[in-house]
């Protein structure tokens, strides 16, 4: 598994998931100390951002997971800094390399205007990801922070907009954890779908989709 | 019906009137007619006013007429600090520092080319689930707030970076990931609310460990599953036979314990060079069963060791329990003979090695309960005798086989940093700990009268202290620390607060003059110091 964004909130329990679950994440540190805590976390191989060949780097892995991370404590009308470009070439390397699975954490908020949606073209890298061809699921997800996970969530097509502020704030782990649990739940595969907070266990609310 | 309708507002006034005159007139005549008192007797009455406001000066002063920096032992600020990483996880503060800058005091030397945050040698795998409060609006009259769950950094050691205690001479080493621990407090100074909410608190943030203080190992401490020190003093508590000696198999049953993981042997304490007495209503049963002492009765603690008045003697029985129990053992001094200092070093170089750690509590530290004389005088503060002690072990050549923790206020992290770059390997905190679960400074703690149920085994007044509250106050304390060390330490460029050493920090004169750790052991204690590592011509040497 290669994971974009390995070293941020949800990155980094991403990581441990995964690594819990029995599979080898590797993703990308800034700098040699922050890859050791990011092998203790249980990434299985961690390059450093300066020194790393891209190819190299995601070959034999069997899916991506990509974090456009900055979004989830962003807000209404916010711009992000979305790495079109890199998002292109991650999905057209993948796919020469024969890798066919990503998970993409969506640059836009679930709870957006459609309005904020589009600020800063943030929504393109979806529209990208879902012509390529490649098995795909696109998550976005209302307002997060960090606190203890429930478990437990509500995923629907579309969840409104300020879902979030009536159901509060999602925890990163719970994200993390819908995350994981896409990447092999071919019920989601191709789909796009939002997550907030609720009361449905995770799998359950991914297998309803 | 008519009468008393009549008569009876007048009756009604008139007793309001009579009953206080009368009562004023016999409260005039004791105070004129008393011996005791000469104020009252040459101002009756009106002399009252000067004991009223004698009363409540202490607390007129803490709250309204101090400045934020005066308030001893600790000022409004220091507390207010420890409060606020406790209850909110905060650590900000607005406009800048209201520390005193013209005074004379340590500074820590930043680097123009900080750490940045992901260079950090920190472990934060295990994120902490705890709790803190939000403030939705802070009116004059009300402050509205809520408590809400939060997932935080714990800020650990790397497990390359942890502090090991005996790694080289125990069957069982205690590994320490994170510098920051409870220095020793006994259950019966502090009640079981206040125990056992330490105990649950310090377990949550995890890689810390929690000394018992002298009076042996309670079910409170073992509450929380957290990591304990069990320290034995003159008193033996504990670990002692009925007539008071020291008890073998008492000790090996304690040290079979697998929460205790190092043993402390306090020689002597900085509140305190004395031993501890115990009122006899005190004793509870349960307070006799842990002790193993006799329930009803008082106890007073001899205030050394009967058994060893000698280096030679006391670092045999170290060795001894080291080898029976098969865990760190320590002993805590307090500086303040130098001479005797340079003997026990000799001591320890021409015979090995004697203790794991050396716990060295300031003069300033605290106590429950203890003469003016002893708390006020004796023995050096922190920041004279951790140098001291650092540099004599230097000189030896012998500092490498010893752990040094240090105590004495260090309730702040930049206070915890400039120790840690004296030399300290960790540091105790007692009455940071007592705050955050509750203190208010009131001064009482010797009186089993604390008003916020910290300092008392009194059931009703414990009743404030809930354990769920507090507990995660403890547990934000403990984290904010150890996220402030790894702060300080980016700022002086080190990539963990175990980087930090003597080159790090500066004490500065009122005059704006700069000295350097060095200079300032070779003017404490005439010594040349050994490794001196400063440079530049600011430095007066």
């Amino acid at each position: 598994m290669f994971v974009f964004g390995g070293g941020e909130d949800i990155g980094e329990h991403v990581l441990k998931q995964l690594a819990h679950k029995g599979h080898e994440p590797v993703t990308v540190a800034e700098t040699k100390n922050r890859a050791e805590g990011l092998k203790k976390m249980g990434a299985a191989d961690v390059m450093i951002t300066r020194d790393y060949n891209f190819v190299e780097a995601i070959k034999g892995s069997e899916a991506i997971i990509y974090l456009a991370e900055a979004s989830v404590t962003s807000g209404e009308n916010k711009n992000i800094l979305v790495d079109h470009k890199a998002i292109i070439k991650t999905v057209e390397e993948a796919q020469q390399l024969g890798i066919n699975r990503i998970v993409y954490l969506s640059a836009v908020l679930a709870d957006e205007s459609d309005e904020s949606k589009s600020t800063g073209a943030k929504h393109e890298p979806e529209e990208l990801i879902r012509r390529d061809g490649i098995v795909h699921t696109i998550i976005r997800t209302t307002h997060a922070e960090a606190k203890p996970g429930k478990g437990m969530v509500k995923a629907v097509r579309e969840v409104g907009v300020n879902a979030g502020k009536k159901a509060g704030d999602l925890a990163f782990e719970d994200i993390a954890a819908v995350l994981v649990e896409a990447l092999e739940n071919e019920n989601v595969f191709s789909k796009t779908f939002e997550i907030t907070a609720g009361n449905t266990p995770i799998r359950e609310a991914l297998q309803a989709l | 019906m008519g009468k008393i309708t009549k008569y009876l507002p007048s009756a009604i006034l008139g007793t309001a009137v009579a009953v206080p005159l009368t009562y004023i007139a016999y409260i005039y005549e004791k105070d004129d007619r008393q011996k005791q008192h000469a104020i009252l007797r040459n101002f009756p009455l009106l002399g009252r006013v000067r004991y009223v406001t004698e009363k409540i000066g202490p607390e007129l002063r803490q709250y309204l007429f101090e400045n934020d920096n005066e308030g001893k032992p600790f000022s409004r600020l220091q507390y207010q600090h420890v409060v606020k990483a406790g209850k909110y996880n905060e650590r900000l503060i607005g406009f800048g520092s209201n520390r005193d800058f013209k005074e004379d005091g340590y500074y820590i030397r930043n680097t123009l080319f900080p750490k940045l945050r992901t260079e950090l040698l920190v472990d934060n795998t295990n994120k902490i689930n705890t709790q803190k409060y939000v403030i939705d609006h802070e009116g004059l009259m009300s402050r509205k707030e809520h408590p809400e769950e939060v997932q935080i950094d714990p800020y650990l050691l790397t497990d390359e970076d942890a502090i090991v205690l005996g790694e080289k001479t125990c069957r069982e080493p205690f590994r320490i990931k994170g510098q920051v621990g409870m220095s020793a407090m006994s259950y019966g100074a502090l009640g079981e609310n206040a125990i056992t909410a330490l105990s649950k608190g310090i377990g949550m943030a995890g890689g810390s460990w929690m000394n018992t203080g002298e009076g042996g190992i309670s079910d409170h401490h073992l509450a929380g599953g957290v990591d304990l020190m069990m320290q034995i003093g003159p008193g033996m508590f504990g670990v002692r036979t009925p007539a008071g000696e020291f008890s073998m198999d008492a000790f090996k049953e304690k040290a079979a314990m697998p929460q205790v993981k190092a043993f402390e042997v306090k020689l002597a304490q900085g509140a305190k060079t004395r031993g501890g007495h115990l009122e006899g209503q005190k004793v509870t049963e349960e307070i006799a069963r842990i002790r193993l002492i006799e329930p009803g009765k008082t106890v007073n603690s001899p205030n050394r060791f009967i058994e060893f008045d000698t280096f030679p003697k006391l670092f045999d029985f170290i060795e001894e329990l080291r080898e029976v129990g098969g865990k760190p053992v320590g002993m805590k001094i307090v500086v303040g003979d130098l001479e005797g200092l340079e003997e026990m070093v000799q001591q320890l170089k021409e015979r090995g090695q004697g203790p794991d750690f050396i716990t060295i509590d300031g003069g300033e530290g605290g106590t429950g309960a203890t003469y003016q004389e002893l708390a006020d005088s004796v023995g050096l503060p922190i920041m004279t005798a951790l140098p001291v002690v650092d540099e004599m072990l230097r000189k030896y050549e012998i500092r490498d086989r010893y752990r040094l923790i240090a105590a004495g206020k260090l309730i702040t992290p930049d206070k915890a940093a400039i120790a840690l770059a004296m030399g300290a390997d960790l540091i105790n905190i007692a009455r940071g700990f007592m705050i955050s679960v509750g203190c208010i400074m009131a001064e009482v703690c010797h009186t089993n009268r604390c008003p916020v149920g910290v300092a008392t085994t009194d059931p009703e007044l414990q009743t404030g202290l809930v354990v769920e509250e507090k507990m995660y106050r403890v547990t934000n304390y403990i984290s904010s620390m150890r996220a402030g060390l790894f702060n300080v330490a980016a700022a002086a460029g080190v990539e963990s607060p175990t980087q930090l050493e003597r080159k790090h920090i500066i004490y500065k004169d009122e005059q704006g003059r700069l000295l350097s750790v060095g200079s300032m052991i070779e003017k404490i204690s005439g010594a040349e110091p050994v490794r001196e590592q400063e440079s530049g011509a600011l430095l007066d040497r």
